[in-house]
């Protein structure tokens, strides 16, 4: 059977620094909501509507406005790479020489 | 105010009109994006895995929000409070980060290599047939209560709108009936381009109705200062007798381990059902499902508002009595609808919530029937099953599937279909550690993932049924119980992961240093970036002799 290069066997390039980045957007609300402590409190009222409620209200906005900030951000740390079908070549059961973790 | 009683013939004409329109579409569904052929499971099951965003948008939204969350939610606000309802909330909005993590890697490696449901994965990732198979039985087993539930929400709207209850089992039931046999006509001829198709008019008549209702009876009743008194002189006055804990109108200090823990544990859990992967992989592109990460929130603002209409309801004064003349808090939402709407409108909402089980229940049946063609049928009692006889198999068995939901609910005590939706909970996110670990470490023993799945379950079941209702001895009265160690009330469900994950990781040590086969892996680390347009890896044909032995 014929070994085609395995160029596409790890994961394509990415910039760290930028995923951190889009990983903390992402755990702000996460953790934010969590900490119920921080906002399971009536006052301050705000049209009528208890903190806790209208607080939770606005995590709505702000998680949708981060997540959207992460995927632009994802998407620019990481840029799509073209495949082929060779990956299946790892069917032969031979190791590529690039290093990719495989337990 | 009164609560009418009898036949409210002019909401009923008008949810009758909804459900026809929404019959018509679904069998015309079949049509719209005609594929060359529906026989194979890409096409019945996944919609030829060709939604775009905004359909993806309305299917999820669809899919996600079912109709049995927009009867229990505000249910449980009116009648328990804070801590049972508004829960949904931080929890439907904590999810959205939680999958945008995780499910364009699911998606990627599922496009690379033809995966159909989450099991599927787990196979090709372990190698380890039990291990595919615990995952497939615990989602299917997840999801048929799901489905019950569902058939409960329609019920709701029947029973406010003055048919079914009472009466002879016909009368009783015979709408109900004929409501499910036209949903799995449909969904057996159109697949999953029926409910794609639904969703659209489920989706906009749930926001229309939302959004009136928010802006229109709060002046009704006061404005929205005085629903809060009114919600928190209840709360604070009246105790849950299952449970003997005070009601809640903002958690207090005891519950906000059960409140971060309810929200957490349900955000983790609610993709591993298979009807949220069946609506992932339909989706064209990697990104897809990244946007939508971002827009689904939208739904999860309504859903605090319908919430919030639980305590319209106590404001308003309104009495959720069924047609057996006994209090029902499941009623309150159709019945403050029917107390305050005039009659055509009130039909436009209850068709909003009829509609919005059915969307839900086809889903749930399709990814139901493929986990069990993929794998049950094809990966132990047809190995050799062509594409044609996978999508033949997985169309007769989403009927049984509905079938089986229609007689649960008719011949046992809804009680049941409860319980064991809230032990669904528990266990579906026991699959989590199998299916997301996978997704980027191979690090973790696949017979160590088997054990600590299998642990988890078993504690969490244990734990629920410990869970008594304090007023009528029964067990299954609750989903939090005290974790150990930390000693506060929280999710069970979240505490039996945590403890899955510990024996997981600790057996995992034992069997490495025991040097135990670890089994195949058929994916390579770029897989989980693939987009569209890479192409499906091509399998070499495997015969018997050379199958992955199972652990």
């Amino acid at each position: 059977m014929s070994h085609a290069p395995h160029h596409h066997y790890n994961a394509p390039p990415a910039n760290k620094g930028l995923l951190a980045l889009a990983g903390v957007l992402i755990a702000i609300p996460v953790v934010a909501l969590l900490l119920v402590g921080t906002y399971a409190k009536e006052e301050p009222r705000l049209g009528g509507f208890p903190f806790f409620i209208w607080y939770q209200f606005l995590w709505v906005f702000l998680c949708s406005g981060m997540t959207y900030a992460a995927y632009r951000i994802v998407l620019k740390a990481r840029p799509h790479r073209p495949m082929s079908t060779e990956g299946d070549e790892y069917l032969d059961g031979e190791d590529d020489g690039y290093g990719g973790e495989r337990r | 105010m009164t609560s009418q009683t009898g036949v409210n013939g002019v909401a009923l004409a008008v949810l009758i009109f909804f459900f026809v329109v929404v019959a018509a579409a679904g069998f015309w569904a079949a049509r719209w994006r005609r594929p060359t052929s529906m026989e194979s499971l890409d096409e019945w099951g996944l919609g030829g895995r060709s939604f775009g965003t905004w359909i993806t948008w309305f299917l999820l939204g669809g899919d996600l929000y079912t109709a049995y969350t927009f009867v229990a939610v505000p249910a449980a606000m009116y009648a328990f409070g804070a801590v049972n309802g508004f829960f949904a909330v931080p929890y439907t909005i904590v999810l959205y980060p939680i999958i945008f993590v995780f499910m364009a890697r699911l998606w990627s490696v599922s496009h690379r290599h033809g995966y159909v449901t989450p099991a599927d994965f787990v196979q090709g990732r372990s190698g380890s047939r039990a291990l595919s198979l615990a995952v497939a039985v615990t989602g299917f087993l997840a999801t048929m209560p799901y489905i019950a539930l569902q058939l409960v929400g329609i019920q709701a709207v029947l029973e406010v709108a003055g048919v079914g209850g009472a009466g002879n089992w016909v009368a009783k039931d015979l709408p109900l009936f004929v409501a499910f046999l036209v949903l799995a006509l449909y969904t057996y001829t159109s697949g999953l381009r029926a409910p794609a198709i639904i969703a659209f008019v489920k989706d906009i008549l749930i926001y229309l109705v939302i959004i009136v209702a928010v802006i229109y009876l709060p002046s009704k009743v006061g404005g929205w200062g005085h629903i809060f008194d009114a919600a928190k002189e209840k709360m604070t006055t009246t105790t849950n007798a299952a449970t003997g804990n005070k009601n809640v109108f903002i958690p207090g200090e005891k519950a906000y381990w059960a409140y971060a823990t309810l929200a957490l544990g349900s955000a983790l859990a609610l993709f591993m059902y298979p009807h949220s992967i069946t609506a992932t992989l339909s989706a064209k592109s990697r990104n897809t499902i990244r946007k939508n990460a971002a827009i689904l929130p939208a739904y999860s603002f309504v859903l605090g508002l319908l919430a919030l209409l639980g305590w319209v309801a106590i404001a308003a004064g309104t009495k959720p009595v069924g047609l057996d003349g006994k209090p029902n808090a499941q009623l309150v939402i159709p019945q403050l609808f029917e107390d305050t709407f005039p009659s055509w409108f009130a039909g436009v909402a209850f068709a909003a919530i009829a509609i919005g089980a059915l969307v839900p229940a086809a889903i749930m049946s399709i990814a139901a029937a493929n986990t069990f063609t993929r794998n049950v049928y094809k990966a132990w009692l047809r190995p050799d099953a062509t594409v044609e006889q996978e999508a033949k198999v997985s169309k007769v068995t989403s009927l049984v599937v509905k079938a089986f939901a229609l007689v649960f609910v008719l011949t046992l005590d809804k009680s049941n279909a409860i319980n064991f939706q809230l032990l669904g909970g528990i266990w579906i996110l026991q699959t989590f550690p199998s299916i997301v670990f996978y997704l980027y470490t191979r690090w973790f023993h696949r017979r160590a993932l088997l054990i600590g799945w299998a642990v988890g379950m078993v504690y969490g079941t244990i734990a629920a049924y410990g869970v008594t209702n304090k007023a009528t001895g029964a067990p299954f009265a609750g989903s939090v119980a005290s974790i150990p160690v930390i000693g506060q009330l929280g999710y069970i469900a979240l505490t039996a992961f945590a403890i899955n994950v510990l024996v997981a990781a600790v057996l995992t040590l034992a069997f490495r240093a025991g040097k135990v086969d670890e089994g195949r892996d058929e994916t390579i680390p770029a897989d989980y970036f693939a987009d569209a347009g890479d192409p499906r890896v091509e399998k070499l044909p495997v015969g018997p002799h050379e199958t992955t032995p199972s652990v």
